[in-house]
């Protein structure tokens, strides 16, 4: 009974415990700025996705509850480009850590009305990923620091707060889950299990002239049975190795994975997931390496 | 307890229920009942694997029919800002996920057709068609050439 006592404090200290804010703030400006490069890029062609002169058909048959259907009925350009740049506005603020809070629920709003307005065609993980993850920060502490809140309160950027450490676990989790799924599954996919999925992801439509260079060497086939199952065997442990006494490596190894996806086959908006590995660390670990270089001010300590 | 935390456990039970299912039926296809379908396919979605890959490629082009017969290709990317896979996969799946009252390669024609009018090319038609061509370890566009590549048209307008 004692020991089962003891464990709910140990689950309920890992889930609720105050900590220092320098994990999470750190995350919200990478997330924040690597948003806002994926919005800017789709600016240009505002009026062909969100706005009533798009080329695409309504998405009204599937899976959007009725009390949203009004949602992604396009608006004229000028209410888009208005409403495009509100969301950009509020992007910044979240950088920023302008009412951190607000700000990342404005953009989870934002973001959730796109979704359903285009980028639902594309059905993309990393954009349902973006979403989640504003959404938890919109709950967050992701503001004590690093922050315009901390400037206007107290003075100073640098000064901080401690925080719950609760949406921190809760963003750790999902990444876990994604990788659990993602690597997991390959397990038992055909194309996974020989070198296919690799070779003709190499001379797909995704890839790149890197890509085809690699494809283009006289490598046998089993080379790419060698890449399928190192692929396989790492995203199979990779969701335990985040959270291991090595999980260095396995950051190292994750910043790898996602860089080599990209230069592969282009699919650079995964590099945000490296930002969510300093999730994973001990917060009081990263407030002190931040405390080494970046001292907080004598005053605000 | 504090409320905060009792709402907390409550929070992460949920989400770790929806999580679970999601896995499950990424693993095994095994739909949880009670479990709303657009919430399992978004949260799925969060973790499903790349896992279709093609022997051929595939690329969507539009044309416009000038006033002599005959067509010339109209800059579809220019409409829609994806990367080149995003750009094809979105046209693959855009038959699946409309209205069903719509043909969605016969709506994209229309609109072309509206909007190249707009941007003053006085089209006599517009219309969708899909090329394919054999993969080439060269390049993606290499073995699109006439004997190779063949083409389907998806929807045309009026």
């Amino acid at each position: 009974m004692k020991n089962l006592f003891s464990k709910h404090r140990a689950v309920d200290s890992w889930l609720f415990a105050l900590v220092p804010p320098h994990a999470l703030a750190l995350f919200r400006i990478f997330f924040g700025m690597f948003l806002l490069i994926l919005w800017l890029r789709r600016l240009p062609f505002l009026p062909y996705l969100f706005a009533n002169g798009r080329i695409l058909p309504p998405l009204l048959d599937e899976g959007i509850p009725s009390f949203l259907s009004p949602f992604p009925v396009p608006p004229s350009p000028e209410i888009a480009c208005l409403l495009y740049i509100i969301f950009l506005s509020f992007l910044v603020f979240f950088i920023l850590g302008f009412y951190t809070r607000t700000s990342a629920f404005v953009s989870f709003l934002f973001s959730l009305y796109y979704w359903f307005l285009a980028m639902r065609l594309v059905e993309a993980t990393y954009d349902r990923l973006f979403i989640i993850f504003l959404f938890i920060l919109s709950f967050s502490g992701a503001g004590m620091t690093l922050s315009w809140t901390m400037r206007h309160r107290h003075g100073s950027w640098w000064a901080w707060e401690p925080i719950v450490v609760f949406p921190q676990r809760l963003i750790a989790i999902q990444v876990t889950m994604t990788y659990l799924g993602s690597g997991w599954q390959k397990a038992w996919l055909p194309g996974w299990q020989t070198g296919e999925v690799i070779y003709y992801m190499l001379i797909g439509m995704r890839s790149t002239r890197f890509a085809h260079f690699i494809a283009a060497l006289p490598l046998s086939f089993y080379f790419y049975e060698v890449m399928s199952g190192i692929v396989k065997l790492f995203e199979f442990i990779l969701p335990f190795g985040l959270w291991s006494k090595s999980q260095r490596w396995f950051f190292l190894g994750g910043a790898i994975f996602h860089i080599l996806v990209t230069c592969v086959i282009g699919m650079w908006w995964f590099l945000a997931l490296i930002a969510t590995y300093i999730l994973f660390i001990d917060p009081e670990k990263v407030f002190m390496w931040f405390e080494k270089r970046f001292p907080t001010p004598a005053p605000l300590r | 307890m504090k409320i905060r935390h009792f709402a907390g456990y409550l929070f992460l039970t949920t989400y770790l229920f929806f999580l679970s299912a999601a896995f499950l039926y990424t693993m095994f296809r095994i739909r949880v009942p009670g479990v709303p379908w657009p919430f399992l396919r978004f949260a799925y979605g969060t973790m499903a694997p790349y896992q279709g890959f093609s022997t051929v490629n595939s690329f969507f082009r539009a044309e416009g029919e000038l006033e002599n017969g005959v067509f010339e290709s109209i800059d579809l990317q220019s409409y829609l800002h994806l990367p080149q896979g995003e750009f094809i996969i979105l046209f693959f799946r855009l038959k699946n996920h409309t209205s069903s009252s719509l043909q969605p390669y016969q709506y994209v024609a229309q609109r072309l057709f509206e909007e190249e009018n707009k941007r003053g090319k006085k089209y006599r038609s517009a219309r969708l068609l899909v090329e394919q061509w054999p993969m080439s370890v060269r390049g993606f566009w290499v073995n699109n050439i006439s004997p190779l590549q063949n083409h389907e048209i998806l929807g045309t307008y009026p």
